[in-house]
């Protein structure tokens, strides 16, 4: 190792500085998940906080909202990070200069629909008798907006499914 | 200038951390359970012990690995397709072989060799997991730890048969929890960077918003069980809207204990204000945005904070001589 190298204290740190603010986000600038390298990352949780957002989650045909940890072993984070994928996939399908506030209801519906497959395709084999006994599942989408020192909330039905469905393999 | 030399050598002089041998084990038992977490969920009940030793035996007999397929490889994913771990069989093999080889690295044998398979096999299905389109950083430090505690025992492995001694002096267990703190910190200094990168400047201020992500957060937690006692701190948002000042000041300060978290490298002393200074954001993180943050907190109480060592282990010859001021 050179000597000037080793002179550099906590070289172990500074090389995975390097690696994870500058060469992985390179490397993968034109990727999906651009500076995502598992595990090497530039993730800072909470880097931006917009004023607006919103969250999903997922309701059973008759309306009551359905536990996405004990039914299918993950989390509704999880659950909006797909949907927000399937948003996106919708968008490039839709072409170029449409942002994904200016998607119609369908391709959202959609995005919901493929999100909610995905859900039950992961149910753990333990739980899969309880979600066959659910009528079908809805995903709502929920937008909080912060303005004039308030938040205000609009929950929307952006999708469903019905079961029996043919499930993704 | 004599007091900013005597604060130059409080936090920068470079002390390299000699670790006894009872706090390195303490150090491969935390980073033991902490892996195993992957495999049973145990730190859910982190606060119940006999709880979170129950979910380390049953939830673990029942693990199961559903994503058979990498719609959307990334990382070693790109290389390598580890759908092959959601196959029955082979997982099951492989999380038997992993609890041995926990056992026996806690015990002490090598970690070139006893966390072989548990971090290949931890880093295969989270790899997995983050090949679906969608990636969680929740075990992401602890994952970057363990390669880093491995690849230090490779490395101290390769030393040894050169005849070559480790940096500073090192024994194999000190430099493998010198090089797993370096891991760490760097997570925070690059973090750090994105920040200022990817809110060009705006962080600060942008913190004022900080009361609708609360909302967010917590309604999904509540949404995760359907379980209402997450929605506890749910007066929180309209407070803190009120005093918007507050949140600038919470998360302004963690900008710069990211940034520097490095300089928690040099010495104990700046080791466990960091490590503190880190845990107590993270826990207010936890409390305001119901974000566990477990796997962070644990790691740095146990590599940088050591309150044991504080406690049991200094020996007064092992602060610095700092000239007094008649004296320098």
């Amino acid at each position: 190792m050179p000597t000037f190298l080793q002179r550099i204290p906590f070289l172990y740190h500074w090389s995975l500085v390097v690696v994870m603010a500058l060469v992985v986000p390179l490397l993968t600038r034109k990727s999906d998940k651009p500076g995502e390298f598992y595990p090497f990352s530039n993730f800072p949780m909470y880097s931006r906080f917009e004023p607006q957002t919103y969250y999903v989650y997922v309701r059973d045909l008759k309306g009551g909202p359905v536990s996405v940890a004990a039914l299918f072993g993950t989390s509704i984070t999880n659950v909006k990070k797909v949907y927000d994928n399937k948003l996106t996939g919708q968008k490039k399908k839709a072409g170029p200069g449409i942002k994904k506030a200016d998607l119609s209801n369908e391709d959202r519906s959609q995005a919901a629909s493929e999100t909610l497959q995905w859900l039950v395709s992961i149910a753990p084999k333990a739980a899969q008798p309880k979600v066959q006994a659910l009528d079908g599942l809805e995903l709502h989408q929920v937008d909080i907006e912060y303005r004039d020192s308030m938040i205000s909330k609009k929950d929307v039905t952006v999708g469903n499914l019905p079961f029996p469905t043919p499930l993704l393999p | 200038m004599k007091m900013l030399h005597r604060i130059k050598q409080f936090f920068l002089a470079h002390e390299p951390m000699r670790h006894p041998r009872w706090e390195l084990i303490i150090m491969r038992v935390v980073l033991a359970l902490l892996a195993w977490d992957m495999h049973s969920n145990w730190t859910a009940s982190y606060k119940d012990p006999v709880q979170a030793v129950q979910l380390m035996v049953t939830n673990a007999q029942h693990a199961d690995v559903m994503e058979s397929s990498q719609p959307k490889p990334n990382g070693l994913g790109l290389l390598v397709d580890f759908s092959f771990l959601s196959n029955d069989r082979i997982e099951k093999r492989l999380r038997a072989v992993t609890a041995a080889s926990l056992l026996l690295y806690i015990v002490g044998v090598p970690s070139v060799i006893s966390l072989a398979i548990p971090m290949f096999f931890c880093l295969g299905v989270a790899t997995l997991k983050n090949s679906q389109g969608f990636i969680g950083h929740t075990a992401q430090v602890l994952h970057l730890a363990l390669l880093s505690v491995w690849l230090a025992g490779a490395w101290g492995w390769w030393r040894a048969r050169q005849g070559k001694p480790l940096p500073w002096d090192f024994t194999q267990g000190q430099f493998e929890a010198d090089i797993t703190r370096q891991s760490i910190a760097a997570g925070y200094v690059v973090s750090g960077i994105t920040k200022l990168v990817f809110s060009q400047g705006t962080w600060f201020s942008s913190a004022k918003y900080l009361p609708l992500h609360i909302v967010k957060n917590t309604e999904m937690k509540y949404l995760d069980a359907v379980n209402p006692t997450a929605l506890k701190h749910d007066w929180l948002p309209q407070l803190m809207m009120e005093h918007p000042l507050l949140c600038q000041l919470l998360f302004g300060a963690a900008l710069p204990l990211e940034l520097f978290a490095f300089v928690g490298l040099y010495n104990r002393r700046s080791a466990a204000l960091f490590g503190i200074a880190l845990i107590a954001f993270h826990e207010s993180v936890t409390q305001l945005m119901s974000l566990s943050f477990i796997f962070n907190k644990a790691l740095l109480l146990v590599f940088f904070v050591a309150p044991w060592w504080w406690l049991f282990g200094r020996k007064p010859t092992s602060l610095p001589t700092i000239p007094l001021a008649s004296q320098a």
